[in-house]
């Protein structure tokens, strides 16, 4: 079975906006990879239909089956991760390997505060 | 409750993959075959149609077929160019086409659309009511189907949430999108510790509170 993992340094998962991640991407995959990526971007969740954007992906070039890599990625301004009753904003990391539809995948939070923003509704 | 924690939120719902309540994928299959590849799943609002067209088009996939999926919403009268692309493209290359919504196409445009899928590997299409196709399958709900759906999210039936399973089912028509909404709304205001839910439904359909 595949293992894709990753490491934020110190294993911090709190980032204020413009600040650099800087991380290391790890996998055992089953089969050599044509391709392995890693992507940055946020999503939402709750009642309405799922949004996603794409921030930023670094392609790991001729990547073996069993490889670590060091990456940095320039977080942006914004959006602010942050939770209410109907909707959240979650950023995270992926690591895909291709082919196959093995995925890692870590969750972080992007804030002025060092916190997730709680829309008061959700307080409660 | 926090949108990303609530077990109803759509993604966890969208997860939860087709279930049949008679037959099976061989039973599907079979007729697909004995309709040489045409055919219509029907059924009403929040019945399955879609999740079970997905789940054809991964089947298909994994046993080699090339799938061409076209999702039409309410509204849509006509293709859009890149739809309309997919289309030709899946009847040139024998190629299986599925369309999600059909009946939302303009005579014209459902005219046009059934000629390529003739020259198509295989049509599938979602209706909400029988005639466009054959009906290669029919999609239906049940409480039973609505409370191990909730299982399924939350480990709990839909009394955990203050809802007898009847009740729920019935007061949404069958329709289990909606009954799962009404639980999400049910867990973003909050469970009481004792007693039935209070749902305040201001929440629940004017889609302003965030």
């Amino acid at each position: 079975m595949s293992r894709l993992e990753i490491a934020t340094e110190g294993g911090r998962l709190t980032f204020h906006p413009g600040e650099e991640l800087r991380g290391t991407a790890s996998w055992s995959l089953d089969a050599p990879p044509t391709k392995v990526e890693l992507r940055l971007f946020w999503r939402t969740e709750g009642k309405g239909s799922q949004d996603v954007g794409v921030i930023e992906t670094v392609s790991f070039d001729g990547a073996g089956p069993e490889d670590r890599r060091e990456f940095r990625l320039h977080l942006p301004s914004g959006p602010y991760s942050f939770s209410g009753k109907l909707i959240s904003l979650i950023w995270a990391l992926e690591l895909v390997a291709e082919p196959g539809a093995d995925a890692g995948r870590q969750d972080i939070t992007l804030s002025p505060t060092g916190r997730e923003i709680v829309l008061a509704a959700a307080e409660k | 409750m926090k949108a990303r924690e609530n077990p109803f939120s759509v993604s966890r719902v969208l997860a939860v993959r087709y279930r049949f309540l008679e037959g099976g994928w061989e039973d599907l299959l079979g007729r697909l075959h004995a309709l040489e590849g045409r055919g219509a799943i029907v059924g009403p609002e929040g019945s399955g149609k879609t999740t079970l067209l997905e789940d054809l088009a991964t089947l298909l996939e994994r046993r080699g077929r090339s799938v061409y999926l076209v999702t039409l919403s309410a509204g849509e009268h006509s293709l859009s160019s890149r739809q309309g692309r997919a289309v030709l493209e899946a009847a040139t290359t024998q190629s299986f086409l599925l369309v999600d919504g059909a009946d939302a196409l303009a005579p014209r445009a459902w005219r046009a659309l059934l000629r390529q899928g003739r020259r198509a590997g295989g049509f599938v299409v979602t209706t909400h009511a029988e005639g466009l196709l054959p009906t290669l399958w029919p999609t239906r709900t049940s409480p039973d189907l609505l409370a191990k759906t909730v299982q399924v999210l939350t480990g709990s039936g839909p009394e955990a949430f203050g809802r007898p399973v009847q009740e729920l089912f019935h007061s949404h028509g069958g329709n289990l999108r909606e009954a799962l909404r009404e639980l999400y709304d049910v867990c973003a205001v909050g469970l009481p510790s004792e007693g039935r839910p209070a749902i305040n439904s201001s929440l629940a359909t004017s889609g302003q509170e965030v």
